[in-house]
């Protein structure tokens, strides 16, 4: 697809490339800050497979340089138009906005008015990042063991693993994660290591974050996603799967919000020994059941009444062994986006600007190099069909 | 469909699933080999020689399998030791011998007991004897020994071992004594870590590292392990050879040659002490002593389009050196053969880094195996020098074999290629003493050209008629060679076909050849040749008026063929009858129009068909005023001028043809015999070839059998044979690329034995085969992800993510095993399908990106071939200037007005800037009327439906959109041309975001007032489900939200597809089915039961479905059986019977 094209089909790459983002993954932590205010008292923040690098700029740009960015960083002014003109249920937009919040909206918290005081952001993945202001990047594996004080030191340049105490290792406020792997397309592998990717998070989340500290973190929904839901329930007081109107809704990515951090007793978190894999997670969900599998949600307020539904399916003794649990959904970013998934008419004077930041070079590169190099073909060899 | 459906409790079975084929394993019982198939959670066991499916049993309650491990050892399994292992994610289980027993014999086998490994499992393997039982190897590079209890019945796992815990992609385990196993690693920063672990009771469980691989730039995503080949005298190797997201496959030295290691738990220490950098093309677990390791890799190469999958090792050679034989498989669905070849001096002067490599890997072979994407698994098996029988297993649920060993007395053709140049043939003649023309030796022409292979003629299937440039004839006899013989003529016949010359085979054993001077020859097997007619001017063809099939068959009949001569008006009939050997001219002669070249023709009883070099078809019959053969009415459907090629009558039919064209379709048509006859299109198809040189219909021995449509022609560089029937290449040749002379035959009953000749680069190719290299052992779908689903009371249709809409049809269930049977496929969108419906049985109507929106009328082919004729009867063009939007959604409804008689179809569609317009539709003119457009607010719309108003004129059509509304849009009566549509109620919200699934049951019973009511029932990108109770009053015009209900976390994902099943009507509930993204097919009942205020939803079933990222779900009635299903597409399909 060409440039011009994409801009059509693709209001947020558009919309990266006119605001100056490095991708247009910026707008969905721009929509769920708005949605969860997850910079909220925030001043310490770990991005983990930060690259290109487009999370890492929000954080720049909104924590460092104290840059706001509200709805009309996205608002599609002839979609407002259109709605109140369709009345589209404004009291509606309202009661959403309601639904789930806890603190009032970005936009007119005091606490985010300029540059705040003591900044900490580091942004780690295995490729490099280039640079941003403010920012610290560090080039390692979030899965190893020596990552953890690594990410300590950067962040405390006085830090010692053996005089520290308690608090001094658990400084962060919020820990956030865009990664995911390039999809093999056989869905439960693609599934299986992107809850390995988002294991690695939280693992180091659980290393670095402080009580009360917030994880996001990409997810895919898919089979068994409400086991994933479920275990993260055990650390923390609130898990939300929240897709932001940027995010295509045909796509199956959307994002884990957990909120307030609440280890349990006892747990000690280590990559030496990581959850994921083995039976200490399972473990201690089975001891901690009922706690895991509740969450005191606020009702939305959207006119709709919530069924209560009556279960007749007989029970199947061989399925549904393990705890699930389906996390609340929340849509965010209001009605007025930009929507990922419409086709746009431009101005016939449109001109399609180049992406701020080339895309990652794909494993394959040298591939397509080689293969343009012998004229479209690796070889001379015959193609037979099945 | 939504107005009144029977309502009782019901409740889901599963009845049939087509999935994605992840696990394939052959193994030897006896004298029979048999392969085990793992399809979804069912492992399956097919007979290999006869493709026979003997027995199923369900491995896992909801897992895929992703690997099977056949014990090796024969013995074991006779005594009853063995059995297989069976793994996919982290279920494993172990089957003993007797259930393997159990399934060749058809005997449902005790269910296997399922347990979980402690992390999703690569590779597993079985030992010999003893315990413990078995080893897996994780996808953290741990290695985990398990043991099963004598009753089999229990597993436990060991201790899991590991010198590094990184992310695989890929792992092979490779026995390598009685106590050790070599494990290979994939990782998935492109890294490879070989290492050695050491079980057994005398010495305590320990590992070494022995290699660490770089080299690789993207995740490695297949290792395998050879056995150790001995490619030189003394020297034995033993190889590993892995495949990348690079593009690359490699191969690496890992042959044990016994050097010192330094025990492996120092290593272990420093590697989790040490920080690391990692990251591709970095050294992450490669520590100092590795660095020296990446020197192993002995080959690389080069050729897949996209990313390899797999790679396994197959025979070696036992010459100096190699070949070995390397197979790579990747997601472009292709295998490749390689051969690895090693220069023995680099060998000899040892592994270093600046050597360079000593292997080198040559690509011999590519065929593609699947439908859409990917090879998800393979299975080799080798026997010595025997060609290895090679599985693949598809995301298209097909799987793919080659080296099957027929039995021999089932095919006539052996295996034969040959490349004969011409000098040979004359050397033959010579040194045997054969009878040949003496007079033109010389080896070149005036012009110095050297004279090579003309023109080649099949007269039955052991004999071949060559000639020369030189104008010599030849024959030759096939058996396991060729025998040349000359058919000796006078020099003036000669001079007569020297470099011009037309030649054709009209039935056995007999061969018209037509020259430059107008003259036209008869050669009859065995006899002299002779001249059978001049003509006045140079004969620029032969047409066969026969069935090309039938000249392998003995025929006394008398037989016609029909005469072109350069610069005539007209063509000639030629007859021939064989009991008198008297040939006559025909008095019919056939007026051609100007310009026009004959290149195929037919008669259908007394009329005869005519196709030309550009494409035209034209019906010439006797008149009243003629004696002639005159053209009555032509038609021409190719965009080109491409020639006709063949003209074959269907079997069975007077009115029905088959044309085929250089254009790469061929047509059906039917003649419609009025006072002026003219021909109706009932087919039209692309398939797999480039150019259609020719077309025949295969007669089965059977008499129960259809017989097949078989086609050939030229596809880039090849020869192909296609069978249209079974969708499956015949033979693939190599021939550097069309316009070249060529001759085939098949026997008429066998198509897939096939003999063909042909000229490449001036010399005579001569290939026979007894089968196809490639065959179906188990039959395939979609190789991409279905988007829709569409039943009529008859046909199923679906359509995939690559563009392929296929229409199936349920076969009777008197087989034990329900399947559908795919009647036809349908090539013709460039974009992704977005909808699909049917109007009626006769009218399919698709939707996609690229503002592509076909009519497609579906009926049946009067003939004994059983196919589904399809032809695209419209193309709506009525789009935007840039033609880029998709259209997302459309309903159609039938739709008559007072004011018009045709029945026409109602058309609603939404497209992704927001738009919904109103359309109707003339069967009869084919023509599009636009009624009225209607704008939304800029979010992209996902569903449209027609709400029906009784005797209204008005168009009511219900739309929902990515922001989780729903909006209801009027066109008023007697609207055209572009009207703005109204929107009649402002939206309704249900849910949080995008709507992506909605049906609905008309209500009725309430007999107070004219109101419509409907239950209307979402399924949301929120994970819910909704529903919403709606009614419209005719006399206020206006509607009411009688009511919103929502189930919030009716799926843990995206609810993708709903359909009502059941409801409607005087109930006041609806069944309702959901597909989600989660893999849970569900089944709901919701509304208020009759005399209840309260609206109440339950929830009746519960099920695993196969099916991931499921994109649709439709109801299917089965009239035959009068049984109520549902399809759910996605990754496969599945169909599951609604019982109550």
């Amino acid at each position: 697809m060409g440039k011009s094209s994409k801009d059509k089909r693709d209001a947020y790459y558009r919309l990266a490339k006119e605001q100056g983002w490095r991708a247009r993954s910026a707008f969905k932590l721009l929509q769920l800050d708005e949605e969860f205010n997850l910079f909220e008292n925030v001043t310490r923040v770990v991005d983990l497979c930060a690259a290109p690098g487009s999370w890492s700029q929000v954080l720049s740009r909104v924590l460092i340089k104290g840059e706001k960015f509200g709805r009309s960083a996205w608002q599609d002014r002839e979609a407002k138009f259109r709605q109140d003109m369709l009345k589209v249920i404004r009291s509606d937009a309202e009661a959403d906005s309601e639904s789930v919040k806890e603190a009032p909206k970005p936009t007119n918290a005091p606490a985010n008015d300029g540059p705040r005081q003591d900044v900490k952001i580091v942004s780690i993945d295995l490729q490099p990042i280039s640079p941003l202001p403010g920012i610290i990047t560090l080039r390692a594996d979030i899965t190893h063991p020596a990552t953890v004080p690594l990410l300590l030191k950067a962040l405390n340049p006085d830090y010692d693993a053996d005089t520290m105490n308690q608090q001094a290792q658990h400084p962060v406020d919020l820990v956030i994660s865009d990664g995911a792997p390039d999809v093999t397309g056989l869905h439960d592998l693609d599934i299986y290591v992107q809850s390995q990717l988002l294991f690695a998070a939280l693992n180091l989340a659980l290393c670095v974050l402080k009580p009360g500290g917030k994880f996001v973190a990409k997810i895919f929904r898919g089979r068994n996603v409400d086991l994933l839901y479920a275990q993260l329930k055990v650390f923390f007081e609130k898990v939300y799967v929240a897709k932001p109107r940027s995010s295509r809704a045909s796509s199956v990515e959307a994002f884990i919000v957990c909120i307030n951090f609440q280890p349990p007793e006892g747990f000690k978190a280590s990559l030496e020994e990581p959850l994921g894999v083995g039976s200490r997670l399972p473990q201690m969900q089975a001891e901690l059941q009922e706690s895991t599998t509740a969450q005191d949600d606020d009702k939305k307020d959207d006119g709709i009444v919530d069924m209560e539904i009556e279960d007749l399916t007989p029970s199947d003794p061989k399925d549904q062994k393990s705890i699930r649990w389906v996390a609340p959904f929340v849509a965010c970013g209001d009605l007025s986006a930009f929507d990922s998934d419409a086709s746009y008419r431009l101005p016939d004077d449109h001109v399609s600007l180049d992406p701020v930041q080339p895309p990652t070079a794909p494993p394959y590169k040298r591939a397509i190099e080689l293969r343009r190099a012998n004229g479209g073909a690796y070889g001379k060899v015959p193609v037979t069909s099945k | 469909m939504s107005s009144s459906l029977i309502m009782a409790q019901q409740k889901l079975e599963h009845n049939f699933a087509l999935s994605p084929v992840t696990a394939l394993a052959f193994q030897d019982i006896g004298e029979s080999t048999y392969l085990f198939v793992g399809e979804d959670a069912w492992l399956k066991i097919y007979h290999v020689t006869t493709s026979r499916l003997l027995g199923k049993v369900r491995a896992f309650y909801s897992q895929p399998i992703h690997g099977i491990h056949v014990s090796e050892s024969k013995a074991g399994l006779a005594n009853g030791e063995a059995g297989i292992l069976v793994w996919g994610g982290q279920s494993i289980t172990v089957l003993p011998p007797s259930s393997i027993r159990d399934l060749v014999r058809g005997v449902a086998p005790p269910e296997p007991t399922e347990f979980k490994a402690p992390d999703w499992i690569y590779d597993g393997i079985l030992f010999p004897a003893g315990d413990p039982k078995g080893a897996l190897v994780t996808a953290h590079n741990e290695l985990i020994p398990f043991s099963v209890s004598p009753d089999g019945h229990g597993l436990t796992f060991g201790t899991l071992t590991s010198p590094s815990r990184p992310i695989l992609y890929s792992a092979n385990l490779c026995l390598l004594g009685p106590d050790t196993i070599l494990v290979a690693g994939g990782t998935v920063f492109g890294e490879i870590i070989v290492w050695k672990y050491h079980f057994g009771s005398s010495r305590p469980s320990q590992w070494e590292v022995l290699y660490v691989f770089t080299g690789h730039e993207g995740s490695v995503f297949g290792v395998s392990i050879s056995p150790e080949f001995e490619i030189a005298p003394g020297i034995n190797v033993r190889l590993l050879g892995s495949c990348s997201d690079d593009r690359t496959i490699r191969i690496w030295d890992v042959t044990d040659r016994q050097l010192t290691i330094p025990a492996g738990q120092e290593i272990d220490s420093r590697l989790l002490t040490e920080a690391r950098e990692t990251g591709f093309g970095d050294n992450s677990e490669a520590k100092e002593e590795n660095k020296n390791d990446s020197s192993r890799c002995l080959a690389v190469a080069m050729g897949h389009l996209s990313r390899i999958w797999h790679v396994k090792f197959g025979r070696s050679s036992h010459a100096q050196m190699g070949p070995v034989e390397v197979y790579s498989f990747g997601e472009d669905t292709t295998r490749q053969r390689w051969e690895l070849t090693f220069d023995l001096k680099k060998w000899q002067e040892g592994l270093s880094p600046t050597s360079g490599p000593v292997g080198n890997l040559r690509n011999c072979s590519v065929n593609s195996c699947h439908n859409g994407k990917n090879i998800w698994s393979v299975a080799i098996s080798t026997k010595g020098d025997q060609e290895p029988l090679i599985a693949t297993g598809g995301a298209d649920g097909r799987v793919a074999i080659s080296g099957v060993q027929g039995s021999a007395d089932s095919t006539k053709y052996r295996h034969l290629d040959f490349t004969v140049p011409l000098e040979k043939v004359l050397q033959q003649l010579e040194d045997n003493g054969e009878p040949h023309n003496t007079t033109v030796d010389e080896p070149k022409n005036k012009k110095g050209v050297k004279y090579a292979f003309q023109k080649y003629s099949f007269l039955s299937d052991d004999l071949l008629m060559a000639t020369a440039t030189s104008g010599r004839i030849f024959l030759a006899a096939v058996t396991d060679s060729l025998s040349w013989e000359e058919v000796l003529v006078s020099d003036t016949v000669v001079e007569d076909l020297r470099s011009y010359m037309v030649m054709k085979t009209p039935v056995k054993d007999t061969v018209i050849l037509g020259g430059a001077t107008g003259k036209v020859y008869l050669y009859r097997r065995g006899q002299e040749i002779m001249e059978l007619a001049h003509f006045p001017g140079k004969i620029s063809d032969i047409i066969l008026l026969q069935d090309p099939s039938q000249i392998s068959v003995e025929n006394q009949q008398p037989w016609s063929v029909i005469i072109t001569v350069l610069g005539l008006d007209h063509a000639t009939i030629l007859n021939f009858d064989p009991s008198s050997m008297k040939s006559t001219i025909d008095t019919r002669k056939i007026i051609l129009p100007e310009h026009c070249i004959i290149t195929a023709a037919a008669f259908l009883n007394s009329i005869l068909i005519v196709g030309s070099r550009i494409g035209a078809l034209t019906i010439h019959t006797l008149t009243r005023d003629s004696s002639d053969l005159v053209p009555l009415s032509s038609r021409r459907d190719p965009k080109g001028k491409d020639a006709i090629t063949a003209i074959c009558p269907l079997p069975g039919s007077s009115t029905s043809f088959l044309a085929a064209c250089r254009d790469g379709r061929y047509r059906i048509y039917t003649l419609n015999a009025s006072s002026v006859p003219f021909l109706n299109l009932q087919h039209e198809i692309s398939p797999p070839l480039g150019m259609i040189e020719g077309a025949w219909f295969s007669s089965p021995s059977s008499r129960s059998s259809s017989p097949e449509l078989i086609l050939h022609g030229f596809k880039g560089k090849n020869f192909v044979v296609w069978n249209e029937s079974s969708q499956q290449t015949i033979a693939s040749i190599e021939c550097g690329g069309a316009h070249r002379p060529f001759s085939c035959v098949s026997p008429p009953e066998d198509p897939n034995q096939l003999r063909l000749a042909f000229t490449k680069a001036s010399r005579m190719r001569f290939y026979s085969q007894p089968a196809p290299f490639l065959q179906t052992l188990k039959e395939g779908g979609h190789g991409r992800e279905i988007r829709a689903i569409a039943a009529s009371s008859r046909y199923i249709a679906t359509a995939a993510e690559d563009t392929n809409i296929r229409i199936w049809e349920s076969t009777p269930s008197s087989s034990s095993s329900p399947s559908l049977k795919c009647l036809a496929i349908i090539e013709k969108h460039s974009a992704g399908i977005q909808a699909m419906k049917w109007f009626g049985e006769d009218y399919l109507l698709t939707s996609a990106g690229s503002e592509e929106f076909y009519i497609w009328r579906i009926s049946r082919l009067d003939s004994s071939y059983d196919a589904l004729a399809v032809v695209c009867e419209a193309v709506w063009d009525d789009g935007t200037r840039d033609g880029d939007l998709r259209i997302v959604d459309f309903d159609v409804r039938p739709w008559t007005t007072t004011a018009e008689e045709e029945e026409k179809i109602l058309i609603a569609m939404v497209l992704s800037n927001s738009e919904v317009r109103t359309y109707t539709y003339s069967p009869e003119t084919n023509e599009f009327q636009l009624l009225a457009k209607g704008m939304y607010t800029g979010a992209c719309p996902t569903k449209a439906r027609h709400l029906i108003i009784p005797d209204s004129e008005e168009v009511h059509v219900l739309t929902g959109y990515t922001d989780g509304h729903l909006a209801i849009w009027r066109t008023a009566a007697g609207a055209a041309g572009g009207k703005e549509a109204e929107l009649v109620h402002e939206p309704i919200k249900v849910h949080q975001s995008s709507v992506k699934a909605l049906d609905l049951v008309m209500l009725s019973g309430e007999a107070t007032n004219n109101n419509s009511r409907w239950l209307v029932a979402t399924g949301g990108d929120d994970n819910a489900l909704g529903f919403l109770d709606l009614s419209y009053d005719p006399a206020e015009k206006s509607y009411t939200v009688q009511g919103r209900y929502r189930v919030a976390s009716a799926h843990a994902a995206a609810v993708t597809g709903l359909c009502a099943v059941a409801g409607g009507g005087k109930e006041g509930e609806v069944e309702v089915v959901t597909v989600s993204n989660d893999q849970r097919v569900k089944l709901w009942k919701g509304g208020s039961a009759k005399g209840e205020e309260e609206f109440k939803v339950k929830l009746l079933a519960n099920k695993y479905s196969s099916v991931a990222d499921a994109g649709d779900v439709e109801k299917i009635v089965d009239e035959g059986e009068g049984k109520k299903k549902v399809m759910v597409g996605g990754v496969g399909m599945e169909v599951w019977d609604l019982i109550e």
